[in-house]
């Protein structure tokens, strides 16, 4: 069944974009709800996981832009080191999903956009009616500021 | 001789070539290489801790171009993600399914606005049919008996009653063929039939008949007894409109005959042709139309305009909602648990009505009401316990190419304040039934009204408070929702002030009250509620045609 194919997957991606978990189930009813009323609009062009995902994507995004989100830059300590990739390659899905909905919301969305969906920093300012650079900016701070969440986890451990 | 001296120095000058010192050629470019050396540093010096202003976001778009580290770790991301699934919430297929199903009355509105359009276009049908009518009456008028008035024989139309098709004439025809209304006193008298032939006498057909009767029971005799009447004419079904006109003498005379004194009418007539006549339009044979179908003579109004027929009332209203709530559970107090956490806003209403106004004083109202009901939830919940996971991963290296990962799961709990807002929304789509009652005059008039309204479509979203003080989606509050989305039948009374505003426009402000007969919840809520809201329309009323309710 489609639904049980791939809910999880797509609950996945609604967890990534929202800021708790009764906004992620809303975000997916909404969005399942889209796929069976537009379903005839699939032309089977590309793998309809894909299709599924971008509806999904652009459910959030819609969601998400009714609270006029803000993308604003957030002072953060400076983080100079170079992080270990053992770090972060033993981190578990449920760890890096964690991490990720800690971000503030500008940083998490585009995040998302560009590390996960693959979208360029053209097209997300598109998308979110905003300045390449203001994607680029906020996309080098949340790449920051993970690092430095997934580092102190490791000093924490060194300790 | 001092020429020739000249020449001969410069001769011997110009050639020639002086001694050039060794070495000067390179002592003068070692010192200019000082000089430069010199400048440079000079300009080096002022230079060297010169700090130019950096586009912002420089160094992180070049670092995000370059670092390779960054693509490392966005694709550990990704990677760890893209394939990743989470559990989904037991029951989510079931509300999907029920969403898409609570959506579905989409089709509703598309069944309002065919049964709107219907009603309207019937509306419309019924007055162009009706105007349609009339003018067919107009004409197609006679065929039957013709009264001649001043031959003093009986004049009898042969002609049987043709088809309407046949015979149907425009406006612009009928006026031509209706005689100017003379202001001298001579006597004139024209009738018009559906030939349009000009016939000297033009009276009502009771009118007619009332002075046939009067002229065979008392002046008419012998030969002269059919002058004003023919056969048809005595038995009332006279289709031909007459009309004397002439001086007050001639008319008097011509009433007397059945002792009425039907002078106001015959003056109400003459007014009604002259206004007919400007605009086109035969009104008397209008008048001849209605009092066929009445036998009573239309007086005409003094003083007060007649009433138009048909409106269109378009409104917006605010409007605050009033609950009134009955607990299914004994003990709990939800209207205090409710008056803490919802905080009203101000709701509205828009919609149109098409009016019929019925008679002298009623009228009657349909049409079709958007009603949303704005309320904001905010919950403040003290001892918020949030839990924060960390994940310590360390690394044990044994010897090379033993290595041990050991990874910690450690939660740390937080206490604070959360606080929820959620802006409350009730929408709802109404069909109002209203019989109001009018009086005043032509420029203010006041409508008393009451009736029913049926509700198409409601719908909700927000949160809430349950029994246990936990946070619900009123949609979806075990998967019924705490609000049906039909909420049946509602008592509506308003009273309005109807001020003209222009000849076919009128403003209209009306303080209303709304009251729902049945509950608004469903049975899967925890409490029974009815809503009271009173609001204040403002709106206009446009007259849709130019026809008058008498």
């Amino acid at each position: 069944m489609l639904f049980d194919q791939h809910a999880g997957k797509m609950m996945t991606i609604c967890l990534r974009y929202a800021s708790d978990q009764m906004e992620a189930e809303d975000l997916l009813m909404e969005s399942f709800v889209k796929i069976y009323r537009y379903l005839h609009q699939y032309k089977f062009e590309g793998s309809f996981e894909g299709w599924m995902r971008r509806v999904v994507v652009n459910t959030a995004l819609k969601q998400l832009q009714k609270k006029k989100i803000r993308f604003e830059e957030i002072k953060q300590e400076k983080y100079t080191e170079s992080l270990d990739a053992g770090a972060y390659m033993h981190l578990g899905e449920k760890d890096i999903l964690d991490l990720i909905k800690n971000l503030p919301d500008g940083y998490r969305l585009v995040f998302n956009l560009y590390v996960i969906e693959g979208y360029s920093h053209e097209e997300i300012a598109a998308m979110l009616n905003i300045q390449p650079g203001t994607s680029r900016s906020q996309l080098v701070k949340a790449r920051k500021m993970l690092q430095q969440q997934i580092a102190n986890l490791h000093k924490t451990v060194a300790a | 001789m001092t020429g020739n001296y000249d020449d001969m120095m410069r001769s011997k000058l110009n050639n020639h070539e002086s001694k050039v010192p060794d070495h000067l050629f390179d002592h003068l470019r070692n010192r200019m290489d000082a000089e430069d050396q010199i400048f440079d540093a000079d300009v080096a010096a002022h230079t060297f801790n010169f700090a130019s202003p950096v586009p912002a976001n420089l160094f992180d778009e070049i670092n995000d171009r370059l670092d390779l580290d960054n693509i490392a770790f966005d694709s550990a991301i990704r990677n760890s993600l893209t394939k990743s699934e989470s559990p989904v919430p037991a029951g989510m297929w079931n509300r999907i399914i029920r969403e898409k199903d609570r959506r579905r009355p989409l089709a509703w509105w598309w069944a309002a606005a065919v049964l709107f359009l219907f009603i309207g276009g019937c509306c419309l049908y019924y007055y162009q049919h009706q105007q349609g009518k009339e003018l067919t009456v107009a004409g197609v008028q006679n065929g039957h008996k013709t009264i001649t008035k001043p031959s003093g024989t009986e004049t009898e139309n042969s002609g049987l009653p043709t088809p309407a098709s046949n015979n149907t004439r425009t406006d612009n025809e009928l006026a031509a063929t209706l005689p100017s209304i003379p202001t001298d006193n001579s006597v004139q008298s024209f009738s018009y039939n559906k030939r349009g032939e000009n016939k000297d006498a033009f009276y009502p057909p009771d009118r007619a008949n009332r002075i046939a009767a009067g002229a065979k029971n008392n002046a008419l005799k012998g030969s002269q007894k059919n002058d004003l009447l023919g056969k048809e004419g005595q038995n009332g079904e006279a289709d031909e409109l007459i009309l004397h006109k002439g001086t007050e003498n001639n008319i008097s005379g011509k009433m007397n005959l059945d002792g009425s004194t039907d002078a106001s009418y015959i003056q109400y007539a003459l007014r009604q042709l002259i206004r007919s006549l400007a605009s086109k339009k035969v009104v008397p044979l209008q008048l001849l139309e209605a009092n066929r179908k009445n036998p009573e003579i239309p007086c005409p109004l003094n003083g007060d305009e007649p009433r138009n027929d048909w409106y269109l009332d378009a409104y917006t209203s605010p409007m605050v909602v009033f609950k009134k709530l009955t607990d299914k559970i004994p003990g709990k107090n939800v209207q205090s648990g409710m008056d803490s956490t919802l905080h009203k806003q101000i709701s509205f209403n828009a919609g149109i009505n098409l009016v019929k106004n019925i008679g002298a004083h009623f009228l009657v109202k349909a049409g079709i009401q958007y009603n949303q009901v704005n309320e904001l939830f905010r919950h403040t919940r003290v001892n918020e316990i949030k839990l924060i996971t960390t994940v310590t991963i360390r690394t044990v290296i044994l010897s090379p190419g033993d290595t041990i990962y050991i990874r910690d799961t450690s939660v740390i709990q937080q206490i604070g304040t959360a606080v929820k807002q959620t802006q409350n929304r009730y929408k709802s789509w109404d069909l109002p039934l209203i019989l109001g009652f009018e009086f005043g005059g032509k420029d203010l008039r006041l409508n008393a009204n009451i009736g029913i309204i049926g509700n198409i479509n409601s719908r909700y979203q927000g949160d809430m408070l349950d029994t246990t003080q936990q946070i619900i989606n009123i949609a979806n509050y075990k998967t019924a929702g705490v609000y049906k989305t039909n909420i049946g039948l509602g008592v509506y009374a308003g009273l309005s002030v109807v001020k003209a505003i222009g000849d076919k426009m009128d403003l209209l402000v009306e303080p209303h009250a709304r009251f729902n007969l049945g509950n608004t919840t469903t049975d899967a809520a925890w409490f029974n509620q009815k809503n009271i809201i009173p609001g204040l329309s403002v709106g206009v009323r446009y007259k849709l045609n130019g026809r008058r309710q008498r």
